[in-house]
């Protein structure tokens, strides 16, 4: 089998550049936090750079730094180098221009809600709800099947606009300080209480 | 809205849908899926209009450096 085309240093620095903003807005919505965002985008960048060779000209540099970013995220929340948090500083932002009749929704409001998801149901409705990416593009990134995705998705759906309609935050996503493991367990058990 | 009807839920009795509609517009299902959408594409487009920041910049041109750096040494080493 031929090697895979690879790209030069140069082109795979500007693809690499080009996905930053993506990153930056998965990681974020990933943790709730900018700076945990932030240094999970820099170890990614750190990480494809070294892995370079092993990209594939053609194929998404988005969806492949996506996976790194996930793949990082994930396995420091396990050594509990970054935990999930919800990010005070965007406390008031005021997201979407509603219709007159509906309430806006708060940018703080859908931070919370979605730090009460469990960790793969929240990648799930960011990578499909909110990155535009399609059911089969979000299993490759998160490496499961596409029914699983599609599962995922519906759940984190039906769960968040239940928290978001009742206000049901847990005080573990008040935004105090970082979960700890515990804390976000029981958030995890908490959901799939009232997950259909 | 169409979906207005939607939201009185079960068994809620007149007087607490009148405290609903005072306290809160009525939201219909179709309206919260709607707004949930409106709500997750904004909060990722909202962080794509951000500039970047610099230490990310930073560490964006010090791949090329650290790079060339490597290969420096690699060729010195050669020369050795």
């Amino acid at each position: 089998m031929s090697k895979p085309e690879a790209l030069s240093p140069s082109q795979f620095k500007q693809q690499l550049t080009e996905a930053i903003p993506h990153l930056r807005a998965f990681g974020r919505s990933l943790s709730g936090d900018r700076d945990v965002a932030d240094d999970l985008v820099q170890d990614t960048l750190l990480k494809a750079w070294a892995a370079r060779d092993r990209f594939i000209a053609g194929t998404s540099m988005r969806a492949w730094t996506f996976v790194i970013l996930r793949n990082t995220f994930f396995s420091s929340m396990r050594r509990k180098k970054f935990t999930a948090n919800y990010d005070e500083l965007v406390a008031e932002r005021i997201l979407s221009a509603p219709a007159p009749q509906q309430e806006p929704l708060h940018l703080a409001d859908l931070q919370r809600g979605l730090m009460e998801l469990s960790d793969d149901q929240r990648e799930a409705i960011i990578l499909v709800g909110a990155g535009g990416y399609s059911y089969e593009e979000a299993a490759d990134i998160a490496n499961c099947a596409v029914g699983t995705m599609k599962s995922r998705v519906s759940r984190a759906r039906k769960t968040l606009e239940s928290i978001l309609e009742e206000g049901r935050f847990t005080s573990a996503s008040d935004g105090h300080g970082s979960m700890t493991a515990t804390a976000l367990e029981n958030i995890i058990g908490a959901v799939e209480k009232i997950a259909p | 809205m169409a979906n207005r009807d939607k939201c009185s839920k079960g068994s809620s009795t007149a007087g607490e849908n009148e405290k609903r509609s005072k306290d809160m517009p009525v939201k219909s299902k179709d309206d919260m899926q709607q707004r949930l959408g409106l709500g997750l594409k904004n909060m990722y487009l909202n962080v794509l209009d951000e500039p970047l920041p610099d230490d990310i910049l930073t560490l964006l041109d010090q791949l090329d450096v650290d790079d060339e750096d490597e290969s420096d040494a690699i060729r010195s080493d050669g020369n050795e």
